[in-house]
C-alpha cells in the first residue's frame, strides 16, 4: 500500500493535482456539473497515468532494492494496486456522473480504463529506456488500426462493440491479466533495471588513434561549439548529428501515418487529415521535450562558461527554438508531401492552422520546460494544469475531430500564451535559485 | 595586504519555511586551505552553492574576490574551479571530448598539468563518460576544475568515491596547489583525517550555523578533554564556562571544553581541589564532541 501511495503522490506537484482534481470531482458530483467532475478526475489521474512507468523505473533502479526481501515483488504489487485504484476512481466518477443519463455499465468501463492505464504504464516504463517509448507510441497508433481491420474481416461488428459482449469482456480481462503476468515475470527476472539516457549511441564512434596521441590535441572546438555541445549533451559537433534527434522524432511520429499510405500507393485519402493532424499535434511537444536535458546541464555552464543567468536562458532558448523549428520544418515537408501526393490539401485556413500547430505547441512546451516548474506554489501548479489540459485537448482533438476548426483555435491560444509564458520564464531566470529549482536528473550513473 | 577571497556577513538561507543557514560571517584570505565539516544536511553544500552564486542569500551577503556572489562577473568566474558533489559530466561524451570542451571555454589551460594528472590518476581518456565508475567520474570532474589553474578551488566532497591510493594522490595535489600560498582551496569532506592532513582552517557547520571557523591549530588548542580526579565528591555540574560535554562520577569527571586556555587550569584546580589532566583531541574527536 505504501508503494501504491508513492506512485500516486511521488512528487508535490502530483499531490497538488490530485487534491485539486478530487476537489473538482466532489464539486462536480454534488452540484451536478458532469464536465467539471470528468475534468477533475482527468487532472487527478493524469500525473500517475503519464509518469507511473518512469517513477516505477526510478524506484526500481537503485541497487538497495535488490537487498530488500521481495523488494521488487512489493513494488510490482504496489504498482498494480495503483493501476487498480486509478481505474476504480475513474470508473466510480464516470458511473456517478453519467448515472442520470443511464451511463455506462461499471464493469466494461473499469476494464477499459484499466486497459488504458496499463498501456500508459507500459508506455511510460519503456519510454524511460532509450527508444522504447517511440516504438510503443508507433504500436499504439498501429494496433487500433490493425484490430479494426481484423475485426471487420473476422467479426461481424466493430471491435469496440465486440469487446462489450460477455465474451469480449472476458477476453479483454484475460488480456490485461496476461499482460501484467508477462510484465511481472520479465520485471522480476531482469538482471538490472536502469534509467538511461533517451538519445544517443551506447559506444563512442571510432576515432583515429593519432588524434588522441596527446592530451594537448584536445580537439578543434570553439567556445560556441563547446557551449552548444555541453548544453545539448550531443556527442558530435557536426550539424547532421545535432539534427538526428529531431529527424527521429518526426520519423517515428510520421511512420504510422506513412505506412498505410505507402501500402495503398496513396489511394487512402479519407483518414489522411487525421494522420496529418496527429503528426502536427505530437511532433512539436515531442521535439520540445528533448529540451529537458538542457535544463539539467545549464547550471554547469554558470561558472565554466562565465555566462550570466539571462545569457544562459538565451542560449537554452536558442537551442530549444532550433529543435522546434527544425522539427516543424520536417513536419511541414512530410505533411505537405502526404497531402499533396493524395491531392487532399484542405482549405488554406485549416491547412495554416495545422501547420502552425507544431510550432506553437513546441514553443509552448519549450517555455514550459524553461519555467522549471517544481509545484512549489499555486501559480506553478495552475500552469502545469493549464498546459497539460491544453496539450491533452490538442491531442484528443487531433485524434477525434481532425477536421474541426477547434484545432485552429487551440493553435491561436498557444500563440497568445507563448509570449506570456516567456515573460514568466525571464522573470524567474533573472533571480533563478538553483537550490530551489534543482536541475532534473534523468539518468543514473552506470557502473562499469 | 592579502586579498580576501571569500567574505560573508550575516549570511542566511531560508527555503520555504526551512532555515538552512543562519548568520554565517567568515573571511578567507588568499592561500588558505579551508576544510568544511558537518553532518549530512548541516548546510555545507548550501553554503558552497551560495558562495558560488548558484543561489541568492536570504539574509546578509556573500562575496568572492570582492564581487557579490549572485552576480559574479565572467572574469571572476574564470578565477574559480568547482567540483560539485554530483558531477555535471555529459554522459555521451568521451573523457577527452569533455576535457576539450571545457578547455575551449577557458583562456588559459595548463595542458602539461592535465597530462601529468591523467597519467597519474589513470583516467580512461577514450571511454564514454557513461561507462566510467563513480571514482573515475570524480577524478575527471577534478581535472576539469584544475585545468585552468583557478585561484579559488571549491571542492564539495571530492574524495567520497575515490580509493585510498587515489585519495592520497588527490590530497598531495591539493597540498601542491596550496603550496604557493596564492591559491585558495575550500574543501568539504566527511573524511576528517584527510582534512586534518591538508587544511589550515576549519569550519564546523552545525544545524546551519558555524560552530567553529578558524585555524586548525587554534581549534586543537582550544578544544580539549579535561580528565579530573578530585579529593572529594565533585558537584553535579562542573564550573566550566565553555563545556561541550561533561561526565561526572563521584570524585572523577571528564569534560570537553572549547575556548580553553592554560590560565583557566590553575583556577579550576583550586576551585575543584583536583588533579586535572589536559588531553588534546584529534579533529575527528572534536567533530564528534561538537555533534554529541
Amino acid at each position: 500500500m505504501r508503494a501504491a501511495l508513492l506512485m500516486l503522490c511521488a512528487i508535490r506537484l502530483q499531490r497538488w493535482l490530485l487534491v485539486i482534481g478530487l476537489g473538482m470531482v466532489l464539486i462536480g458530483l454534488s452540484g451536478g456539473f458532469v464536465i467539471l467532475a470528468i475534468l477533475g478526475v482527468t487532472l487527478a489521474v493524469i500525473g500517475p497515468l503519464v509518469t507511473s512507468g518512469i517513477v516505477f523505473r526510478m524506484v526500481s533502479a537503485p541497487r538497495p532494492v535488490g537487498l530488500i526481501l521481495f523488494g521488487r515483488f512489493k513494488l510490482l504489487l504496489g504498482q498494480l494496486a495503483t493501476q487498480l485504484l486509478l481505474a476504480a476512481l475513474v470508473t466510480a466518477v464516470i458511473t456517478a456522473a453519467l448515472a442520470r443519463t443511464g451511463g455506462p455499465h461499471p464493469v466494461p468501463t473499469f476494464l477499459a480504463v484499466f486497459g488504458i492505464a496499463t498501456l500508459a504504464f507500459f508506455a511510460s516504463y519503456s519510454i524511460s529506456h532509450r527508444y522504447g517509448g517511440i516504438w510503443w507510441f508507433a504500436a499504439c497508433l498501429l494496433v487500433p488500426r490493425l484490430t479494426q481491420h481484423l475485426s471487420s474481416r473476422f467479426l461481424d461488428r466493430p471491435v469496440h462493440e465486440a469487446l462489450l459482449t460477455p465474451i469480449g469482456l472476458r477476453v479483454s480481462a484475460l488480456a490485461e491479466v496476461l499482460a501484467w503476468v508477462v510484465f511481472g515475470i520479465m520485471y522480476l527476472n531482469a538482471r538490472r533495471i536502469t534509467l538511461t539516457s533517451w538519445v544517443g549511441p551506447r559506444t563512442a564512434d571510432a576515432q583515429p588513434a593519432a588524434h588522441f596521441a596527446s592530451a594537448r590535441n584536445l580537439g578543434p572546438y570553439t567556445r560556441k561549439d563547446a557551449i552548444r555541445m555541453l548544453l545539448s549533451g550531443n556527442n558530435q559537433g557536426r550539424l547532421r548529428w545535432s539534427l538526428r534527434p529531431m529527424v527521429i522524432v518526426v520519423f517515428c511520429v510520421a511512420l504510422p501515418a506513412l505506412l498505410p499510405l505507402i501500402a495503398t500507393q496513396g489511394r487512402v485519402a479519407a483518414p489522411l487529415v487525421l494522420r496529418v493532424s496527429v503528426i502536427c499535434a505530437f511532433a512539436g511537444p515531442a521535439a520540445a521535450v528533448l529540451a529537458i536535458g538542457m535544463m539539467r546541464r545549464v547550471k554547469s555552464l554558470w561558472l565554466v562558461a562565465g555566462l550570466g543567468r539571462l545569457e544562459l536562458l538565451g542560449t537554452a532558448e536558442r537551442y530549444g527554438w532550433y529543435s522546434v523549428a527544425i522539427t516543424t520544418a520536417l513536419v511541414w515537408a512530410v505533411t505537405l508531401t502526404m497531402l499533396g501526393a493524395a491531392d487532399a490539401l484542405p482549405d488554406f485556413i485549416r491547412l495554416g492552422g495545422l501547420l502552425v500547430l507544431p510550432l506553437a505547441s513546441g514553443a509552448l512546451v519549450l517555455y514550459f520546460n524553461l519555467l522549471l516548474v517544481r509545484g512549489r506554489n499555486l501559480i506553478d501548479t495552475l500552469t502545469v494544469a493549464g498546459v497539460t489540459a491544453l496539450l491533452a485537448t490538442q491531442i484528443i482533438c487531433a485524434c477525434v475531430a481532425p477536421r474541426s476548426p477547434f484545432l485552429n483555435g487551440l493553435a491561436a491560444v498557444e500563440i497568445v500564451l507563448v509570449p506570456v509564458l516567456r515573460l514568466a520564464v525571464v522573470r524567474r531566470w533573472e533571480v533563478l535559485d538553483w537550490l530551489v529549482y534543482r536541475p532534473p536528473r534523468l539518468e543514473t550513473r552506470r557502473a562499469r | 595586504m592579502t586579498e580576501s577571497v571569500v567574505t560573508t556577513r550575516g549570511l542566511g538561507k531560508t527555503i520555504g519555511k526551512k532555515t538552512i543557514l543562519r548568520n554565517i560571517s567568515v573571511d578567507v584570505d588568499a592561500g588558505s586551505v579551508v576544510g568544511i565539516i558537518g553532518k549530512n544536511g548541516a548546510g555545507k553544500t548550501t553554503l558552497l552553492e551560495i558562495l558560488l552564486g548558484f543561489s541568492p542569500a536570504s539574509n546578509g551577503s556573500a562575496q568572492l574576490f570582492g564581487h557579490d556572489s549572485f552576480t559574479l562577473p565572467a572574469a571572476t568566474k574564470g578565477r574559480i574551479g568547482f567540483v560539485p558533489q554530483q558531477d555535471e559530466l555529459v554522459s555521451l561524451l568521451t573523457c577527452r571530448q569533455q576535457l576539450a570542451l571545457i578547455a575551449a571555454l577557458h583562456r588559459h589551460w595548463n595542458h602539461a598539468l592535465i597530462e601529468r594528472l591523467l597519467a597519474a590518476w589513470e583516467v580512461p581518456m577514450d571511454s564514454l563518460i557513461q561507462t566510467l565508475s563513480g571514482g573515475e567520474r570524480q577524478k575527471l570532474s577534478t581535472l576539469l576544475a584544475l585545468g585552468h589553474e583557478p585561484e579559488l578551488l571549491v571542492l564539495d566532497e571530492p574524495v567520497a568515491s575515490l580509493d585510498p591510493i587515489s585519495r592520497r594522490q588527490f590530497l598531495s595535489e591539493v597540498i601542491e596547489i596550496s603550496a604557493d600560498h596564492v591559491r585558495t582551496v575550500l574543501f568539504s569532506s566527511h573524511i576528517i583525517s584527510d582534512l586534518e592532513r591538508v587544511a589550515d582552517q576549519i569550519w564546523i557547520v552545525r544545524n546551519g550555523e558555524l560552530a567553529w571557523a578558524g585555524p586548525l591549530d587554534a581549534l586543537k588548542e582550544a578544544v580539549v578533554r579535561l580528565n579530573i580526579s578530585a579529593r572529594r565528591l565533585l558537584p553535579s555540574s562542573l564550573p566550566l564556562g565553555n563545556a561541550i560535554s561533561q561526565q561526572i562520577s563521584g570524585q572523577r569527571a571528564s569534560a570537553v571544553v572549547s575556548h580553553w586556555n592554560e590560565e583557566q587550569l590553575a583556577d579550576l584546580r583550586r576551585a575543584l581541589d583536583a588533579e586535572i589532566e589536559v588531553e588534546p583531541l584529534s579533529l575527528e574527536d572534536i567533530f564528534l564532541e561538537f555533534h554529541a
